[in-house]
């Protein structure tokens, strides 16, 4: 494991811009080892092809990166984001937005084109209709459902939680619609499920991966008090006073400083009662 | 979200807004607004904002600049 400082860049209203050290704590990329799954195999060439779209985009088939252009990537991508059969002409309009429909239509089977000269079958084409392999891992898909176990009512945390998937934007460069959209909603997905974990865990008194759970909340939206008062709940539960105030004081000089305001009645009946030695440090 | 602008020119801003829970109910309105000038040279800068006021004064300084922007001759154009 390694330490790390959290930064976010910051621009204000009147023009200042500025880099803050948010938090520091583990990366937690590092903490947990992934779940092994059973490799997918492509039904057709009994090849094992792997998609990341978190991150940054990647594939990799039988462990060999594959390199497509941009056109071909963004085919995929959003073949990949749609987890349902597509009409052709749905997807080349979607990504085409401004070009004339049959030109759109050629550059949808184009890259399609492309794609399978490749070798690698990564889309299931019909004269209609454009699907993605089921065989293809996709790493937003496995994210997704972990976020999805970590949210539901009653579960316990899981033994070996893979924070990796958790920790990442969906392509974060990219700024198409279709993907601005679905990005903001694994973002929101990825948060709930931070803080559910970070909750189960320290219930489960594994305080360690509470913390870590706590400090991938906080990096992933530092203004988010709710992430901060649960890493002070954390501290506390461990009875590790000292840090709960210095988590509760990085929260307070950060809203300062950005926002110009002052923690909530909620974060301040956290750290009172604390020994007044404690707060004096 | 807004895109605006030419189809060769096109500005992004993300608005991620949330209400943070006061005395049990959501309360404090939060924002982080993300923006681009040009998606195709894109230099993202994030701006925190922490009421309707400060996030209004933040999309009108992103368009006046944009637009200011777009008045430039394209860097690659003729």
């Amino acid at each position: 494991m390694k330490s790390a400082e959290f930064r976010s860049t910051v621009w204000f209203g009147n023009g200042e811009r500025g880099e803050r050290i948010v938090g520091k704590g583990l990366l937690v990329a590092a903490a947990f080892a992934r779940q092994k799954r059973a490799p997918h195999l492509s039904a057709s060439t009994g090849v094992r092809v792997k998609l990341t779209l978190l991150r940054t985009f990647e594939l990799v088939g039988d462990g060999t990166a594959i390199s497509l252009p941009m056109s071909v990537q963004r085919v995929v991508a959003f073949i990949a984001l749609c987890r349902q059969p597509r009409h052709r002409a749905y997807v080349a309009g979607c990504l085409w937005l401004d070009t004339p429909e049959e030109r759109a239509q050629a550059n949808l089977r184009s890259a399609l084109w492309r794609l399978r000269r490749g070798g690698y079958p990564l889309i299931r084409a019909t004269a209609s209709q454009l699907q993605l392999d089921p065989a293809v891992e996709v790493d937003l898909h496995e994210a997704e459902a972990l976020a999805a176990s970590a949210l539901e009512d009653g579960a316990g945390p899981a033994a070996d939680v893979d924070l990796a998937a958790l920790d990442g934007d969906l392509l974060p460069d990219w700024y198409d619609e279709w993907v601005l959209l679905e990005r903001e909603r694994f973002r929101q997905l990825r948060l709930r499920a931070l803080d559910s974990l970070c909750d189960r865990l320290a219930r489960a008194g594994r305080h360690r991966e509470a913390l870590e759970v706590g400090h991938a909340a906080v990096a992933a939206e530092p203004l988010r008090e709710s992430a901060h008062r649960a890493l002070v709940r954390v501290h506390l539960a461990e009875g590790n006073a000292a840090e709960a105030i210095r988590q509760y004081r990085l929260f307070r000089k950060l809203v300062s400083e950005q926002l110009g305001i002052e923690p909530s009645a909620r974060m301040e009946a956290l750290i009172q009662g604390i020994d007044a030695s404690v707060t004096a440090w | 979200m807004a895109a605006v602008g030419e189809p060769d020119r096109i500005g992004v801003l993300v608005i991620r807004a949330w209400l943070e829970e006061e005395e049990g109910v959501p309360g404090g309105l939060r924002a982080r607004i993300t923006e681009t000038l040009d998606v195709a040279a894109p230099s993202p800068v994030e701006a925190v904002a922490a009421s309707e006021e400060q996030i209004v004064a933040i999309v009108v300084a992103w368009l006046r600049a944009f637009t200011l922007r777009a008045d430039e001759p394209m860097a690659d154009g003729p």
